[in-house]
């Protein structure tokens, strides 16, 4: 009997520790630019997480989570920070035949807005386009060399704050993205003090890839998924079975006159 | 055809303990009844896959029963953790194989040392889609059936309660684009019954 017990916990043990094993979503396409003939040199993909329909004892506890905050349930999103923890990883190929230069930018949205760095530039002659979420290190890379990286969890995590800072909180871009904020109680998204599991997740990311030759960028996002809402097929699920985000462009107020 | 080798290394392990001398088994008495088993050991795949993942440790637990001196049938656990190496990326991510099996083991003993067959079927599950990329997973699929066959050898010791063995399995997981693989594991035996 008590074997059978020592099997039965042992594997009870097991299938618990996989509950939020790492899911791999891969990139829907890799970016290739500078290739010759043509003058292409930025090349841009969108990747929504496939995030399962909310359930209606999800949308319960999310209105009553509101309810306590002090805010509409249309306020608290349905994926929060923290719901899962993701990286992006990356491979550039050099496919010239001399050392180039590459870039990577990411930036995104969450279910309520997504940030685009130019909409910020009113006058390109004296504003500065404000740095985007994530990456935009420049990148030396051999002829024919491969290099690798990656967007850890942390700073994915940063940029889903800096990203609720710089839209509903309306903090300078600037402001948002170079400071950290890990530490901080929370974000006022006016007009209460979101606690940084309050605030939303990042769920669509636009991967930008810039280099000075002919270089490819393979990617893919790494998603550990603490609420078990992952759709399972990835981004093959079918239609209907996920959330189909459609978070606005985040355009800036005018300056005041 | 592997049907086959177990059923002829069953009637071998027959003839062969019938001639085994009495004496030899009393010098080295073993329990026999309900046993656990416990081993560590390293898996590797085959074919294909040996390139997208590589060689990695594995645990296992087993349960069985001893119906004949000869035959037992067991339920067997076993784990194994495996980088894993398809094109990047990803690149150095590892990802569990969990596999559950009820098995029957044939074999026979002279004196201190017992050689066995064994064979079985069950179901696998593997913990991330990191083998996705390369088409071993197609979306959302997770669980395979999953039917194994390896051999061993057995040293027991004085306290006729445990054993010492070696073995090696083969596997496969058919759902899983049939994936295969072999283990290689030392383990303790522990037998809760009488001598005979």
């Amino acid at each position: 009997m008590r074997a059978i017990t020592i099997v039965l916990a042992s594997s009870l043990c097991v299938f618990a520790a996989c509950a939020e094993d790492p899911q791999y979503v891969p990139g829907p396409s890799s970016i290739e630019v500078g290739i010759a003939g043509s003058d292409v040199f930025t090349g841009t993909v969108t990747i929504d997480l496939p995030v399962e329909l909310e359930t209606m004892e999800d949308a319960i506890e999310r209105g009553l989570r509101a309810a306590e905050l002090g805010v509409g349930a249309d306020q608290l999103a349905y994926v929060r920070v923290g719901d899962f923890d993701v990286s992006i990883e990356w491979t550039i190929k050099n496919l010239a035949g001399s050392e180039g230069e590459a870039r990577i930018s990411v930036n995104g949205g969450n279910q309520f807005w997504y940030y685009v760095p130019t909409e910020f530039v009113i006058d390109p002659e004296e504003d500065e386009e404000p740095p985007p979420l994530m990456g935009d290190i420049p990148l030396r890379i051999a002829d024919n060399a491969t290099l690798t990286g990656v967007f850890r969890e942390d700073q994915v995590r940063e940029a889903s704050i800096d990203l609720e800072q710089i839209t509903r909180a309306m903090i300078n871009p600037f402001n948002a993205v170079l400071t950290v904020n890990e530490e901080d109680p929370g974000v006022t998204i006016p007009p209460v003090l979101m606690s940084m599991t309050d605030l939303s997740q990042m769920v669509r990311f636009d991967i930008v890839f810039e280099a000075d030759r002919h270089m490819v960028l393979e990617y893919g996002l790494r998603v550990r998924d603490h609420r078990g809402i992952l759709h399972d097929e990835l981004l093959s699920a079918p239609a209907g079975e996920f959330v189909v985000w459609a978070p606005a462009m985040f355009v800036p107020p005018p300056p005041p006159p | 055809m592997r049907r086959a080798s177990l059923v002829l290394a069953g009637l071998a392990g027959l003839v062969v303990t019938a001639s085994v001398p009495r004496a030899a088994l009393a010098d080295r008495p073993a329990s026999r009844g309900v046993y656990t088993e416990a081993g560590v050991g390293a898996t590797g795949h085959l074919g294909a896959a040996r390139s997208w993942s590589a060689i990695g440790p594995t645990m296992g637990l087993r349960l069985g029963y001893d119906l004949f001196s000869w035959l037992s049938f067991g339920v067997a656990t076993v784990v194994a953790s495996h980088e894993a190496t398809p094109p990047p990326p990803p690149e150095g991510e590892w990802y569990q194989l969990y596999q559950a099996r009820t098995d029957a083991r044939l074999g026979f003993r002279i004196d201190s040392v017992a050689l066995f067959v064994e064979g079985g079927a069950g179901a696998a599950y593997i913990s991330s889609n990191v083998l996705g990329k390369v088409m071993v997973l197609d979306p959302g699929e997770r669980f395979t059936v999953a039917f194994a066959g390896g051999g061993g050898l057995e040293y027991q010791l004085q306290n006729r309660h445990y054993a010492f063995g070696l073995a090696a399995t083969y596997w496969m997981l058919p759902q899983f684009d049939a994936l295969q693989g072999v283990e290689g594991r030392v383990y303790l035996r522990y037998t809760y019954g009488g001598s005979h």
